[in-house]
Formats: C-alpha cells, sequence, structure tokens
C-alpha cells in the first residue's frame, strides 16, 4: 500500500464489533432454533434406551421424590435426577454421582423389588477419555448385576474390579449405584 | 495462490501442531483413540475453513485494535454452531468427545491461522489455507492417536473400526498404561516432533555438504 491507512475511530471500532457479535447471536439463534428440539429428542431417546438397558420394561412410571438428594454411608450427597417405576419389577433411579475424575457422572442404576441391582447405565460423564470413559464398557458394568448390598471397589474391600487407572471413577460409579439403593430404600 | 506451496506448508514444513507448536492441549488431551482423532480433526478442519474465510472478508472492515476480539466472536460463533449441530444431528460424536468441541474456541491453531493468515489474504487462499492446516493438525493428530493407542491400550482403530472394540494387537497385560496417560502424550509428542524435525532438516544439510 502506498499511502498508509487511516486508523478508524473508536466509534468504528465499537460498531464494527457490535454488528459482527450481533450478526453471530442472531445466527447461533436460528441454529439454537433448529437443534433444541433434535437435542432434547436425542435426551429423551437416551433415557429411554438406558431405561430399556438397565431393568426391561413394557413401560415406566415416573415417581416424584421428595428430597433432591441423598446421602450416602461415605457422608457423599448425591442429587436424584429422575425415579422410574418399571411396573411391578423395581425402580430404575437417575442419579448424579459428584465424585467423577472429571466432574459429576449422570448414571442410571436399577434396582429390583429383591433388592438386587438389574443394571447400570452412564448417561454422560466428562472422564477421561480411554481411561475412565471405559464405565461404559458393558462388560465392565455387567458385575454390577446382582448386587445385594452396598458396593464398593476392591480397593475400599468390595467386590467391584475397578477399572485399570480409574479408580476414583469406578468409586463414582459405586457411589451412584449405592445412592439408587438408597432412594429405592427410602421409597419402600 | 500458491496451491502446491500451500498444501506442502500445511501438511509438514509448517504444519501447524508438530511445527508452529499451535493447538497443544486437544493434540495432548484427546489423543487416546483413532475415532477421538479424527473427530477432533475433522471438527478442526470445518471451524478453522469457516472462520478463515469470513476473517479473510472481513480483513478491511475490521479495525486493527479490536481485530482479535472479533476474531474469537466470529470462532466462539462458528465452534457454538457446529457443537450445537454435533448434538443435534451426531449425539454419539458429542457424548465421546464432550468437552473437547467448546474447547476448539481456544484453539491456538484457528486464532493463529486468523491472525497469520486470513488476515492478510484473499478469501480462497485463506479457505485453502483453513483445509491444508486443518488437515495437518489432523494428520499429527492421528499419528498421536495410532502410537499412543498401540503402547497405551494395544489395540488400533478403537471407537472405529471392528464395531467399535478396535484390533487388539498387543497383549492387554504388556501395554504401558502411561501412554494413555497425559505423560505419555507428552512422550509421544516429543518423540514425534524430534523425528519429523529430523527428516526436514536433513536435505539442508546434504546440501550444505555438497556445497
Amino acid at each position: 500500500m502506498s499511502t498508509t491507512k487511516k486508523e478508524p475511530g473508536v466509534a468504528a471500532m465499537i460498531i464494527v464489533l457490535s454488528v459482527i457479535c450481533l450478526v453471530v447471536a442472531a445466527l447461533l439463534g436460528i441454529i439454537n432454533g433448529i437443534t433444541a428440539p433434535l437435542i432434547a429428542e436425542n435426551n429423551e431417546k437416551t433415557i429411554q434406551e438406558s431405561l430399556q438397558v438397565v431393568m426391561p420394561a413394557d413401560s415406566y412410571d415416573k415417581v416424584e421424590f421428595s428430597d433432591e438428594s441423598v446421602t450416602i454411608d461415605t457422608g457423599t450427597a448425591v442429587p436424584v435426577l429422575g425415579v422410574y417405576q418399571a411396573g411391578e419389577e423395581g425402580y430404575v433411579v437417575e442419579v448424579n454421582s459428584p465424585n467423577g475424575f472429571g466432574g459429576a457422572i449422570d448414571m442410571m442404576a436399577g434396582i429390583n423389588s429383591a433388592g438386587e441391582v438389574t443394571g447400570i447405565a452412564i448417561i454422560s460423564q466428562s472422564e477421561t477419555s480411554g481411561l475412565g470413559s471405559k464405565d461404559t464398557d458393558p462388560d465392565w458394568q455387567a458385575q454390577f448385576q446382582g448386587a445385594t448390598d452396598v458396593v464398593s471397589v476392591t480397593k475400599d474391600g468390595g467386590t467391584i474390579n475397578a477399572i485399570t487407572g480409574s479408580t476414583i471413577t469406578s468409586r463414582a460409579v459405586c457411589d451412584g449405584v449405592n445412592a439408587a439403593r438408597a432412594v429405592v430404600e427410602a421409597l419402600g | 495462490m500458491n496451491v502446491k506451496k500451500q498444501f506442502s506448508e500445511g501438511l509438514v514444513t509448517q504444519n501447524p501442531a508438530l511445527v508452529q507448536l499451535l493447538g497443544m492441549c486437544p493434540l495432548l488431551a484427546i489423543t487416546t483413540s483413532l475415532f477421538n482423532g479424527l473427530g477432533m480433526g475433522v471438527m478442526v478442519i470445518a471451524v478453522l475453513t469457516c472462520s478463515n474465510v469470513v476473517i479473510s472478508a472481513l480483513r478491511k472492515i475490521i479495525p486493527s485494535k479490536v481485530r482479535i476480539a472479533c476474531y474469537i466472536v466470529v470462532i466462539a460463533g462458528f465452534v457454538t454452531m457446529v457443537d450445537l449441530l454435533i448434538k443435534g444431528f451426531v449425539p454419539a460424536l458429542s457424548s465421546s468427545l464432550g468437552l473437547f468441541i467448546p474447547l476448539i474456541v481456544v484453539n491456538c491453531v484457528v486464532l493463529g491461522r486468523a491472525e497469520g493468515f486470513a488476515s492478510k489474504n484473499s478469501i480462497g487462499a485463506s479457505a485453502l489455507d483453513g483445509i491444508f492446516q486443518g488437515i495437518g493438525y489432523t494428520v499429527a493428530l492421528v499419528i498421536m492417536c495410532v502410537i499412543r493407542e498401540f503402547l497405551g491400550a494395544g489395540t488400533f482403530g478403537a471407537g472405529l473400526l471392528n464395531n467399535g472394540a478396535g484390533f487388539q494387537i498387543l497383549p492387554t497385560d504388556v501395554v504401558a498404561l502411561g501412554m494413555v496417560l497425559p505423560v505419555g502424550g507428552f512422550l509421544t509428542l516429543g518423540v514425534v516432533i524430534a523425528v519429523v524435525q529430523y527428516f526436514m532438516s536433513k536435505p539442508k544439510k546434504n546440501k550444505e555438504v555438497a556445497k
């Protein structure tokens, strides 16, 4: 350039930045409008599929649970996200186990009328990819099935083999299962 | 516009990850399986190309004093769009990469190319730059993934091939778990960069000797 560009004034800066922000915000609003129903649908689908995995039943009734969280033996307060009754079979409890390695683990556990764990499912998590995220492995989850008492990892004297290198994640999943049991016991 | 030069720069001589050392955070954090590496790479290509085009188109309008703020707004906008679209249409990828999608906003590859290239070049060149630099970054991600997955878990293509289980190459009791942990990321990155630097400096040395 032969002539030096004139430095724009403060007003120009404010206007350009504001216009860019407004355009971006408007576009995001439109995209959010398109994807929000899809995302809600996906979440609902995940929950329905997880319910089927945890405790197969024809239909599930949402049960009102008065407390927002339950306190388990270790003293951890675990928020309860939802309780579903699977006919006469038992209950499925969705909890948000708070002490995962990468934050809370949103998970489900089914407890049948005999007090046995019928299965667990991870709804969403932020565990380390390749380590803690292996808690979604069905083979690992299978060892929770049939547990009739409080569960804990072998390092803590329990029966659950922790995921290699991810004891914290494994403990958090145990917390979730124990919280589900506590909820079901509270419901009677 | 020099397509060939841009291509070789993006992939090798100016590889964003291995030579410019940009975007190290996701490179170290997510490169534990092939699926993660490819997913992240494709998203970086998409965001980088879109943001490069827009920033190049606006390069004469944006005042230089507020340029970084403008770039970040544009980049964050695209990342959020990609995040929402993936959540809506490919929920499996979203649950696997989770946290790392929003992290593309602070991936310095994107901001680095916006500041270093798109703000000075035409729209077409910037689009090509986005694609080639993105591919270069993806290649680096995939190399890291393959090495770490092989040494750390003994598998190839976990989450992608063989119904998501990947192919078990090494038996699980001989693998070094440390390789999937952050420490393995640093070790692998160091070795990969060293190898790339060795081969890049080799031809130059030979020429010097010939003289």
